[in-house]
């Protein structure tokens, strides 16, 4: 490579520092630096990204000609650095510099010189450690296809000349890099969407693809102190370098070469996908995932980067390619060798630098231990299945039909009701559509899924604390509590859910709390730009515990109850402890977020609101437990499992936190024994029916005691090794304590595993339907119902509608119940009819149940006495006798023996569902009881097939078809494309002339009003989707990713940006104002070129180059 | 103190205030195991706003020569005109013998048939020479011939119909091992339905022999308002009146039966519903607890009649209390006893029994009187698994300042019963009418029933169960249709302080009649007062309604005019407020 001759020494330089609240040690080691540096012509421009202690006083001692900008609001490096576009005239030479690198005298001359010399668009020096000045830590940087930056230094080699002169590299590392002005206003400057590390490697390709080279000489020396180590952890690098990495290759990689390049990016991805998974790293995984979700967020400003990069593109990919090293295993051995990706990006030496908690042996060895425990536990309920029994129900409907109940605004269940359907029929039917013939495994995902998932919300709930042992701890505690494997075993999916659910609040709320060790990871750390997302705002905190919330709720309704008790026990637990700090925040989101999440369940939050005495209904309080007692509560023996006195252990361990905890250890679990406090107090209440007011169920009301007792466990583990161990060798009462907690936790597990021994979790090992088949096919084929009666703890399906004490009823379509049947709330539409017609037979007025029965088209009337058909349950939870002695006694219901667990009656009197009648005497009859005297039997079943929420089929002319379907003007019948009238059969039911007969369909016609309810509730799913995902992966930021002035190339996107900020610098060093940064206002001279050897000067401009 | 010291103080008086609360809360509330239900436990009129009224009439014979002529009469006591139906199940003797039962179902039909055939004559020949045997020593040669033969040409007749009808027993198509019906291999009668018109005030009788041809013929009525059926059954031997079951149970129980040579004891299982019942029956004689093969697992197939010939399996006993269980299902159980005249009392007479539900606690008769040969017995049967404790007192009648006699005390086993003859005892006056309270006083209940014979040719036997219940209201659907027996009702007032006030209306032709000498009959506490209806109300046709301000306990008696009865037995339940006799105080010592 050949300098150029004649050029100019001294062209103008401006060194830009970006900086903010840098270490002041290493920041005057900088300034001093520049004051040494031998070059004459160059000013320095520091600006300062939001510190909170001005600098300016420090820059005017050493630097007098310096200028300050005080920047507002840290917006990242790149975006920070691109403000010298706004600000400065008449340089032709930019060098940007970290605040961490302290640069050798004649460091500024050699790059300049190199850049004269050389044509040379970006070079960068040697950079050296800080400490240790022999010790290499870059000399410029390769780059495989697909954006890896490969450096060419080994960690710790040592500074042998090896390196030493001038050459041509794809990437000069970001630390005190010069780049030409021209081409860095023609390029755009830095990616802003790049707030911290990946901006060189944007800004070296893009340089290449603009036709600029990219060089690196040794004659510059700079010492970098790579602070970025000290605020960012391994992880949060890993994270950054993947996203920015793969938005360098979409920007800047011509669509015919992004065909070929794009899916050895996706191999890579897939390859960390597998490689973190393999490694028990779940989240390196989701990271990889996420960074082409957070680049997919940012489609927009990619799209006008692209274009902008087309169009200043003088080297077409082909000749760039030949620059990069191919392959993409050989680089990665080779960077993994070398130590990976993050650490060269700060591979200082430091308590950060692995993947904080690390995984140790033991806490690796007890999570194994755990899903072991848990799928050798579940092992005949993976292999065979989960039972169809209480609300575990079959997943047998039809996907459409879902849908179609969600949509539609009519739920089928009972008689038929303008109701809406729970968004989770909605969800469902998307959830099976998707998985087309595996509902067996979605239905086991759901259900199974539960457990582990409570139990990772438990692990992630104390991440913040910061080890993995706490962690563990937590988790272990969780898998302990008996509540899953009891849900399971009596069927309560609901239980199951909100022991999912819990521990998720619990950390949501948490961190809104935003009280240590639940504070964000980065607030307040040295350093220009965020290596993790921004701290949450007290919005994005209300959507994210709302979205939380209506996720619970999807299958647990009572979850906003769950939001509340969480966020009463933490604040009961805050005052306690005498720490009310994050309190009113506790309170804005919880309640914030309680309104979004019946924001998110939309329909039926509306129609709870028109009608509150539902609630109760909804909230499934009629599903009341078997009256425990405060101790059976405290050791969720709400099943099998959790018999004294082991069941006890739990609590116990739970207690060290409060006896030896200091500090936020103490705190939390004050807060903690808060949140299980007020969700025992409220379970207790619920059991010994001391309130009237509707309370949800006992082991919904229960889940969050259990995440708040491992939220205490995992505390007390960090009480032990924050405030017990190292404290004293005495075995004192700490110690002794701890040991009991110790001993307690592991007492607490025994009789999980010993359950585990089953393999079903004690839960039944069939269910009803395998003694109901016939019934099934009998209402395949033809259509009427099943009406159930008995224990809510035994029905399955859960719990219907109440009807005397200890009994609920309920219908289903089906053999059993299934989905649609789910979460039945109170009895509408003329459901309440079946109750009264019940209540006639066990009154003693009717022996013809049948007859009174059979228009609703009931043909079955089942009475379950167990969970389980025999031999797979052996508790009885049998109805009254008086119901069973009432039916008994119905001359019309005809016993069916198939499992003495079972009571079964044929209602020979039944009509099916819909059917032809050759008159229509009777009809005009509205009470329940005068039915009596109608007898439909033998009436004809027509309209079998099923269609959304109606039928169709063929009907013979001049009859009538009576549907045993509540009334309502919405339900039409249409016969050989003829509208026929409707009446009101029997006061609640639908009949309709058949006309002329032919083909028929019946159909309900859903209202304007709730089709546009139903499209605002997807709205705001979406919406509280992008913005969970925002929050998750980051938020496309408002500003064009690329910044051009006027005169230069770029795309018309690349306007915007905040022309606010410009009207607040605060300038230091002398000046007055913005119009008195050191010289003229130039007015727009973009276009000019700087004049030769002429000083650069430091101008406000606003982004259309005029003078501010 | 530090920052720790008020988390754990408050935590822990929560925690244990609420333990506290919770344990100490956990009362379980006691429930009474013998609540007793009007209309379940006791025939009851339907309340007002019934939709329909069922009533079961299970025992009688609809064939040609039949022993139980069976006749059921519904009365519609309110003041709408009422509709409705009289469903009739023809139905027929069991003829499974042990052996048979041994066998098992697998018995092909043929096979049935002919051990049918085999039982039948060996039956024959045996009873014969037992009867012989007894006869010679204990009886005149002429009645007992005379006796024997119109018995053996009843059965005869009985056995024969049922033979010849050559259909199953159930009348919903469904047949029993060893029945008539299958051994011919025919299928049973269908039911037969008749509809039913009651004015208000309105009586309709209805021979069930006119709808249908069987040895047994059951009825179920069903009506579109509060009706009462009561039903009469007729024979050669005599005649008997009763309610009809207000409900089908699972669980039925008799305490007194008597298989002796001159005694037929026909128990009649009427299955109403579409399902078929399996029942197990548990005999109790004085040879203890018998547990028969083929009483075990007897299925009652849907809409099936069942006549089961307790004698065939327990042979001269004078005793035989029993309970009848059903595996699934509810059946309806009532007994036909009958009594030739040729044994050691000369009894002779025909009563018809429905069996009762559920022991309860208290029991109580109206109506009593020692004296002109007659023979009065209390049977109290304990068919729980606990010993009874139980006092039968005798409360006289005539306020002539005598005091009641002291309690017959009884210890009861389980499963056993206690006979009292008030005829061998001198603490019951004579030629006084008096009532009987049976009461358990340890809370187990028992089943009491009171038997009432007549000796001589003209004699009668009435039996049946007593009240459970005291009523303000009792209704009658018929006074029996024997215009030449002499009918009175009693009003038996248990309270032992409060004279009740007794009216009775009477309902002939659908026409309401209340003689004012029936109106504000003064019943004194625990005393009892004879109701007549005279002249143009003294008729087979009356209907009657009987009201009181306080609960009492009303029992009809109808006996032939030289004395010898013919039923004596409660009226139906009228008001829904009932009171169960066990709480109501009642005086039984001596005061």
């Amino acid at each position: 490579m050949e300098p150029r001759a004649g050029a100019v020494l001294t062209p103008p330089v401006v060194v830009v520092v970006v900086s903010r609240d840098p270490v002041v040690d290493r920041f005057d080691a900088l300034l001093r630096a520049l004051a040494d540096q031998d070059y004459p012509n160059f000013r320095v421009l520091v600006i300062d990204a939001g510190s909170r202690e001005d600098a300016t006083a420090r820059v005017a001692d050493v630097l007098p000609d310096a200028r300050v900008l005080r920047l507002d609001d840290d917006d990242g490096y790149g975006a920070s650095a691109n403000r010298v576009l706004d600000f400065v005239e008449g340089a032709e030479l930019y060098v940007f510099s970290h605040d961490d690198v302290a640069p050798e005298p004649d460091a500024l001359s050699a790059l300049v010189e190199v850049a004269i010399g050389y044509e040379a668009g970006i070079v960068g020096p040697k950079l050296v450690a800080w400490d240790d000045p022999n010790h290499l830590l870059q000399v410029g940087m390769a780059s495989d296809r697909i954006g890896t930056a490969l450096p060419f230094v080994e960690p710790g080699e040592l500074d042998q000349a090896q390196h030493d002169g001038l050459r041509e590299v794809f990437v000069v590392p970001g630390a005190f890099t010069l780049v030409r002005a021209d081409l860095f206003e023609r390029i755009g400057g830095f990616d802003e969407s790049v707030t911290l590390l990946g901006d060189d490697v944007s800004l070296s390709w893009r340089a290449r693809v603009a036709g600029a080279s990219v060089l690196v000489t040794s004659d510059a020396t700079v010492r970098h102190a790579q602070a970025l180590a000290e605020r960012c952890d391994r992880r949060e690098r890993t994270r950054l370098a993947d996203r920015h990495r793969l938005r360098a290759l979409l920007m800047c990689t011509g669509v015919p070469r992004l065909v070929l390049v794009l899916p050895q990016a996706v191999l890579v991805t897939l390859g960390q996908v597998v490689a973190g998974l393999a490694t028990g790293r779940a989240g390196r995984a989701a990271d990889a995932v996420g960074a082409w979700v957070w680049n997919l967020q940012r489609i927009r400003s990619l799209l006008a980067a692209r274009r902008h990069v087309a169009s200043i593109r003088r080297v077409p990919d082909r000749h760039i390619a030949k620059a990069q090293v191919r392959g993409i295993i050989g680089p990665r051995l080779q960077l993994r060798r070398l130590g990976g990706e993050a650490r060269l990006a700060a591979s200082r030496p430091g308590a950060h630098e692995d993947d904080p908690p690390a995984w140790s042996p033991a806490t690796a060895f007890v999570w194994v231990a755990l899903v072991a425990v848990l799928a050798f536990g579940s092992r005949h309920l993976l292999t065979r299945g989960v039972p169809a029994i209480g609300e575990l129900v079959p997943f047998d409907d039809d996907p459409g039909a879902l849908l179609a109940e969600w949509a539609s605004g009519w739920r089928t269940t009972g008689l038929g009701s303008a109701r809406a359907a729970p968004t989770a029929v909605g969800v469902l039917g998307i959830l099976t559509t998707l998985a087309g013939g595996a509902t067996g495994l979605l239905r086991t995902v759901l259900t199974l899924g539960m457990i582990p998932l409570g139990i990772v919300g438990a692990h992630r709930l104390l991440r913040p604390a910061g080890s993995r042992r706490v962690q563990v701890a937590a988790a272990v505690a969780y898998a302990a509590v008996p509540l899953p494997y009891n849900a399971l075993g009596a069927g309560r999916w609901t239980g199951l859910v909100a022991y999912a659910g819990a521990p998720w609040l619990i950390g949501r709320l948490a961190r809104a709390m935003g009280a240590a060790p639940f504070t964000p990871g980065v607030a307040g750390a040295p350093g220009v730009g965020s290596c993790a997302p921004a701290p949450w705002s007290a919005r994005q905190h209300v959507v994210a515990v709302g979205a939380a919330t209506a996720l619970v709720g999807l299958l647990v309704p009572a979850a906003p109850v769950l939001l509340g008790v969480v966020a009463v026990g933490l604040l009961l637990g805050s005052v306690l402890a005498a720490d009310t700090a994050g309190v009113r925040r506790l309170l804005a989101v919880a309640l914030g977020g309680l309104v979004v999440a019946l924001a998110l369940h939309l329909p039926t939050t509306l129609g709870l609101l028109q009608a509150p005495g539902r609630i109760g209904a909804w909230l499934g309080v009629d599903h009341r437990g078997d009256g425990l007692a405060a101790l059976d509560l405290l050791r969720f023996d709400t099943g099998a499992l959790g018999a004294a006195p082991l069941g006890f252990a739990l609590v116990v361990a739970a207690v060290l936190p409060l006896l030896v905890g200091r500090s936020w250890r103490l705190t939390w679990s004050a807060r903690a024994w808060g949140v299980a406090v007020v969700a025992w107090g409220l379970a207790l209440a619920a059991e010994q029916g001391w309130t009237g007011v509707p309370l949800p169920p006992t082991d919904v009301l229960l889940a969050p005691a259990a995440a708040a007792l491992a939220l205490a466990v995992g505390l007390g583990v960090a009480a032990l090794d924050a405030d017990v161990a190292g404290r004293s060798s005495r075995f004192g009462f700490r110690r002794t304590v701890s040991g009991i907690a110790v001993v307690a936790l592991v007492a607490a597990v025994v009789p999980v595993v010993a359950a585990a021994l089953d393999g079903w979790w004690k839960a039944p090992r069939g269910d009803y339907a395998g003694v109901l088949g016939f019934v099934e096919g009998d209402l395949d084929e033809v259509p009427s119902r099943v009406l159930w009666l008995g224990d809510p703890e035994v029905l399955p399906g859960g719990p219907g509608w109440a009807w005397r004490d200890d009994v609920t009823y309920a219908t289903s379509l089906t053999g059993l119940r299934g989905v649609r049947d789910l979460w039945s709330g109170d009895a509408a539409g003329a459901t309440p009819r079946i109750a009264e017609a019940l209540d006639l037979a066990v009154g003693h007025r009717t022996t013809r149940l049948g007859r009174l029965l059979g228009p609703m088209g009931v043909r079955y009337v089942a009475v379950p006495q167990r969970l389980a058909p025999s031999p797979y349950s052996d508790e009885v939870r049998p109805v009254p006798a008086e119901v069973t002695d009432a039916l008994g006694a119905q001359l019309d219901l005809e016993e069916v023996r198939v499992d003495e667990a079972l009571v079964l009656y044929r209602n020979t009197a039944f009509a099916p569902v819909r059917s032809l009648l050759s008159d229509d005497d009777g009809l005009d009859v509205t009470s329940v009881a005068g039915v009596q005297g109608v007898d439909l039997t033998g009436a004809f079943p027509v309209l079998i097939d099923r269609r959304g929420q109606g039928a169709a089929g063929t009907l013979p002319p001049e009859q009538t078809l009576y549907d045993a379907t509540t009334a309502s003007e919405r339900w039409r019948l249409e016969v050989g494309g003829e509208v026929q009238e409707r009446a009101t059969a029997f006061g609640w039911a639908n009949a309709y002339r058949t006309g002329g007969g032919g083909e028929a369909e019946l159909s309900y016609r859903t209202s304007p009003a709730y089709r546009l309810v139903l499209a605002v509730q997807v709205g705001l799913w979406a919406l509280a989707l992008v913005v969970v995902l925002r929050m998750r992966f980051g938020g496309e930021p408002p500003t064009p990713s690329l910044r051009t002035r006027p005169g230069a190339e770029r795309s018309p996107d690349a306007h915007g940006g905040r022309p606010g900020r410009l009207e607040s610098p605060t300038v230091g060093s002398g000046a007055e104002g913005p119009g008195a940064l050191g010289g003229p206002a130039v007015g727009p001279g973009g276009d000019a070129p700087p004049s030769e050897a002429a000083d650069p000067e430091l101008v406000p401009t606003t982004r259309s180059g005029r003078p501010a | 103190m530090t920052r720790r010291t008020p988390v754990l103080a408050a935590l822990l008086v929560v925690v244990g205030a609420a333990v506290v609360a919770s344990e100490g809360g956990d009362e379980t509330p006691t429930v009474r195991s013998g609540d007793a239900q009007p209309g379940v436990h006791m025939p009851a009129a339907p309340p007002g706003d019934v939709v329909a009224s069922t009533w079961y009439c299970a025992a009688g014979t609809a064939g040609a020569g039949g022993f139980a002529d069976h006749t059921v009469v519904v009365f519609n006591p309110g003041d709408e005109p009422v509709d409705g139906t009289i469903t009739v199940y023809a139905g027929a003797l069991d003829r499974r013998t042990p052996d048979e039962e041994a066998d098992g179902a697998s018995d092909d039909q043929e096979g049935s048939e002919a051990r049918g055939q085999e039982r039948s004559s060996d039956d024959t020949s045996d009873d014969t020479s037992a009867d012989d045997a007894e006869r010679s020593s204990d009886e005149t040669s002429d009645d007992t011939s005379a006796d024997d033969a119109e018995r053996s040409s009843d059965e005869t007749s009985d056995d024969t119909s049922g033979d010849d009808a050559g259909a199953g027993a159930g009348g919903g198509g469904g047949g029993i091992i060893g029945s008539p019906w299958e051994g011919s291999g025919g299928e049973a009668p269908a039911p037969v339905v008749d509809d039913l018109s009651l004015p208000p005030g309105g009586r309709v009788d209805v021979r069930l022999a006119d709808l249908i041809d069987a040895p047994l013929a059951a009825a179920l009525v069903e009506a579109a308002g509060p009706v009462v059926v009561e039903h009469q059954v007729e024979g050669p031997k005599g005649r008997d009146v009763g309610a009809c079951a207000s409900t089908a149970a699972p669980e039925w129980h008799l305490a007194w039966g008597a298989t002796t040579r001159d005694a037929r004891e026909l128990l009649v299982l009427f299955n109403p519903f579409p399902s078929a019942a399996t029942v197990d029956i548990v005999l109790t004689t004085d040879d203890g607890i018998r547990q028969p093969v083929r009483y075990q697992g007897l299925p009652v197939p849907g809409g099936g009649v069942v006549g089961l010939d307790v004698g065939d399996d327990v042979t001269r006993k004078e005793q035989v209390a029993l309970s009848v269980r059903t595996r699934s299902g509810s059946i309806v159980v009532e007994q036909l006893q009958q009594f030739d005249g040729s044994g050691r009392h000369e009894t002779r007479g025909l009563a018809v029994v429905l069996a009762v539900p559920q022991p309860l606690e208290a029991w109580g008769f109206a109506t009593g009187r020692l004296g002109g040969g007659r023979r009065e017995q209390i049977v109290v049967y304990n068919p729980t698994d606990e010993r009874a404790e139980v006092d039968v007192s005798v409360r006289p009648s005539g306020g002539d300042g005598r005091e009641p006699p002291p309690p017959f005390g009884l210890t009861i086993r389980a499963g056993g019963y206690e006979v009292i003859d008030y005829g061998e005892d001198e603490r019951v006056p004579r030629d006084v009418g008096h009532a009987t309270v049976v009461r358990s006083r340890n809370g187990v209940p028992v089943v009491a029933e009171r038997v009432l014979s007549f000796p001589g040719s003209a004699g009668d036997i009435a039996a049946g169960t007593g009240a459970t219940f005291a009523d303000r209201s009792w209704l009658f659907a018929t006074r029996g249709s024997d215009d030449d027996a002499v009918a009175f009702l009693v009003a038996y007032n248990p309270d032992r302080d409060r004279p009740a006030r007794v009216s009775a209306t009477g309902y002939v032709d659908g026409e309401a009649v209340a003689p004012d000498e029936l109106q504000d009959v003064e019943v004194p506490p625990g005393g009892r007062a004879e109701l007549r209806f005279e002249g143009d109300l003294d008729t087979g046709d009356l209907a009657a309604v009987i009201d009181s301000d306080l609960p009492i306990v009303v029992e009809r008696s109808l006996e032939n005019a030289d004395g010898g009865g013919q039923a004596v037995g409660p009226g139906i339940l009228g008001d829904e407020e009932a009171v169960p006799l066990a709480d109501v105080d009642v005086a039984l010592e001596p005061r």
